[in-house]
């Protein structure tokens, strides 16, 4: 059932709301940016995200084929989401689940978490995955 | 043994000597942020390989840990403080160490957020 959440970076420059289903499936990928940050997004759709503060306080980073915006504070360095432009399922919002505020440990637990290998450029499961 | 270590574009790079038998996951206001996978170190263990202050630095509540950031790619490759006893310290986050097979690091679970 979609609930909207609200996040926020650590020191608070950048704020949100999104619109998410937290009984759909999360991500947690092997790929060489998501394996130094653990990043686990849940997705949401362009227009069930809104930035509420911190335009200006983000930093992007693109590389290899720089087909995904991946933002962070400047001040504290957290990745409050990022935006993929050709996932297989279009252009997506990356909302990382640990920025959300209202959200109990138990709850965060519940999320489904699907593995992919981005390593590989594969929307598949990896050999190992444990450690993601 | 010698590892090493950068963020993801290359602006820091880092060596770290010691014995990589576990690391800390911690579900702190922060930590559940970044998602670091911590190993504990005397920071003299740390030999950073690119300037010192190509690392942007963070601190919050009490100001004493430095958590340290790329500002280019913004992976947090570790962080500064000291111990109880007053020795320097760094905590490096091992996602960001290369040539390890990860998933065979036992990890403990700290309860940071109940602090």
């Amino acid at each position: 059932m979609l609930k909207t959440y609200n996040g926020r970076c650590h020191c608070g420059a950048v704020t949100f709301e999104a619109e998410l289903d937290l009984t759909q499936q999360s991500y947690r990928c092997n790929c060489s940016i998501c394996r130094r940050t653990r990043f686990w997004p849940a997705v949401a759709t362009p227009d069930r995200f809104r930035l509420l503060s911190g335009q200006s306080e983000l930093t992007e980073y693109r590389f290899n084929r720089r087909k995904n915006l991946h933002f962070f504070c400047k001040t504290c360095g957290v990745r409050s989401f990022g935006v993929g432009t050709e996932t297989p399922m279009g252009k997506m919002y990356g909302v990382n689940l640990g920025c959300l505020v209202g959200v109990t440990e138990e709850e965060l637990s519940r999320v489904p978490v699907t593995y992919v290998d981005g390593m590989h450029d594969r929307f598949e499961p990896p050999e190992h995955f444990s450690h993601l | 043994m010698l590892y090493n270590g950068s963020c993801h574009c290359g602006r820091i790079t880092f060596q770290v000597e010691g014995e990589l038998s576990g690391a800390v996951s911690c579900n702190c206001s922060i930590c559940q942020r970044k998602g670091a996978l911590m190993w504990f170190i005397p920071r003299q263990n740390l030999q950073l390989l690119t300037p010192d202050e190509n690392a942007s630095t963070y601190t919050f509540s009490k100001h004493v840990v430095k958590h340290r950031f790329c500002p280019t790619c913004g992976v947090h490759p570790y962080g500064e403080g000291v111990d109880p006893k007053g020795n320097a310290m760094a905590a490096i986050n091992i996602r960001c160490i290369e040539d390890i097979e990860l998933e065979k690091i036992p990890v403990t679970h700290f309860d940071g957020r109940a602090l």
